[in-house]
């Protein structure tokens, strides 16, 4: 009987041990919404082998494991929303010129080119919602890059609300701009879960609290853990990008933020599932 | 371009020609690693002398690079990059100038975007060599320029270094 009691007693102990071995490694984790989002940054950052905001970028970032991704959104002069993060297309691809002067059809002739022997397709976001399985368990960033004239705003505003009450998801997306006057044009049509980009904490903090914005953005080196901890306070949730090495993405987990857009996105699913 | 080009090759011609008295090619056969190069980004290659007359010799190659093992669904299913070729070398036992020609053939691995699924995708593009030898005992050191066209669509400047081994 006493060795009994003493065995229940040993064991209890080392369960108590282990719990709260496992409460400290997940205390980094836990923000104002009870968890980090990881995100890619593009997919798989900017120095995967696979280029930004392509199918397979995005594609192997989810397999990986990651909640979602950040995307780059811009519109052709159709209407069709299309993932791309520069102002024309001759950084990247063989075409030139912006997005906006081409329709969908026309931007289909380019790829990207990214060295010898290889090129990817430009991406079209309702082709890759139609294929991602379990597409309302993801999460999306989309960094809109607003490269047309104003004039162009409602109808791009509009495209984003067609795609996603299409595939229902409205909860599921991020709307983030480093305009404020956009943000708040596009939450008087709906209430969708914006985030601003600012040039730096102070600005976003009250401009999100005074236009009663969603959340901010920042880049990882240029926001502090208390800084976060303040916007929390306020209601504010946080988005950070940038973290690449290992490290960066233990430092960045350890900031508490609501989601973390990455350049390591293997490195960032490893640490926040241990 | 073309002008440092010509300098550069008129050099190397006069330490070819001081070597004239050695011009004997004990070995037929070489490995090398390319870095760069007409395998992309690295690659292995062969390559056997198929003929030598003089100051003269050919050899042909084969080699073989990849970019990437898994595919974007994270399965086993690596691009395959072989760059094949025939060169012309010029020059005594140490030093040679080369120019060559050839082909690569790829097999990269990409999506459907009709089926979302992986799908392999073939092509063949041009492969181009001007560069520089020296061989010492058994191994060899070699600089090219190794312009590539792309599926015969993208013409890209490049350079290969490699480093191998002769027998």
């Amino acid at each position: 009987m006493k060795k009994t009691t003493l065995l229940l007693a040993f064991v209890s102990a080392t369960i108590f041990i282990s719990a709260c071995k496992k409460k400290d490694a997940t205390l980094a984790s836990e923000t104002a919404n009870g968890k980090v989002l990881a995100l890619g940054h593009g997919g798989m950052g900017n120095s995967n082998f696979y280029p930004m905001n392509t199918y397979e970028a995005i594609l192997n970032c989810i397999n990986l494991g990651a909640n979602g991704s950040e995307m780059d959104v811009q519109m052709t002069k159709d209407s069709v929303l299309v993932l791309y993060h520069d102002d024309g297309l001759e950084t990247l691809t063989d075409g030139s010129g912006p997005i906006i002067n081409y329709t969908w059809n026309e931007l289909q002739q380019y790829h990207y080119i990214v060295g010898p022997y290889v090129q990817y397709d430009i991406a079209c976001i309702d082709v890759l919602f139609e294929h991602i399985d379990n597409l309302q368990q993801h999460t999306f960033s989309f960094d809109n890059k607003l490269l047309f004239d104003d004039t162009w705003r409602p109808v791009f505003m509009r495209a984003i609300i067609r795609l996603l009450e299409k595939y229902q998801m409205e909860q599921h997306v991020f709307i983030e701009s480093h305009d404020p006057a956009f943000l708040t044009a596009f939450k008087l049509l709906k209430d969708y879960e914006y985030f601003f980009n600012p040039p730096d904490f102070d600005t976003g903090l009250h401009q999100a609290k005074d236009n009663n914005i969603y959340g901010i953005i920042m880049d990882n080196e240029n926001i502090s853990a208390d800084q976060i901890s303040l916007a929390h306070q306020n209601g504010i949730h946080v988005q950070t990008w940038g973290p690449a090495s290992e490290e960066d993405n233990k430092q960045a987990i350890a900031k508490n933020p609501d989601a973390i857009q990455t350049d390591n996105v293997n490195a960032l699913v490893d640490l926040l599932s241990q | 371009m073309m002008r440092g080009l010509t300098i550069f090759f008129l050099l190397i011609s006069n330490v070819v020609w001081a070597q004239q008295n050695n011009t004997v090619e004990p070995y037929k056969n070489d490995a090398f690693i390319e870095l760069l190069g007409n395998g992309g980004y690295a690659s292995v290659n062969f390559e056997r002398m198929v003929y030598h007359f003089k100051r003269y010799s050919v050899g042909i190659s084969g080699g073989l690079s990849t970019f990437k093992l898994k595919d974007f669904e994270r399965e086993f299913n690596p691009d395959v990059i072989a760059p094949f070729g025939a060169r012309l070398y010029y020059g005594g036992f140490h030093h040679k100038i080369f120019a060559g020609v050839g082909q690569t053939l790829t097999s990269i691995s990409k999506l459907n975007v009709e089926t979302f699924n992986p799908q392999r995708v073939y092509h063949l593009s041009a492969n181009f060599m001007l560069g520089y030898r020296y061989d010492f005992k058994r191994m060899l050191l070699q600089i090219a320029y190794t312009p590539i066209w792309s599926n015969y669509k993208q013409y890209y400047h490049w350079v290969g270094l490699a480093v191998g081994f002769k027998f």
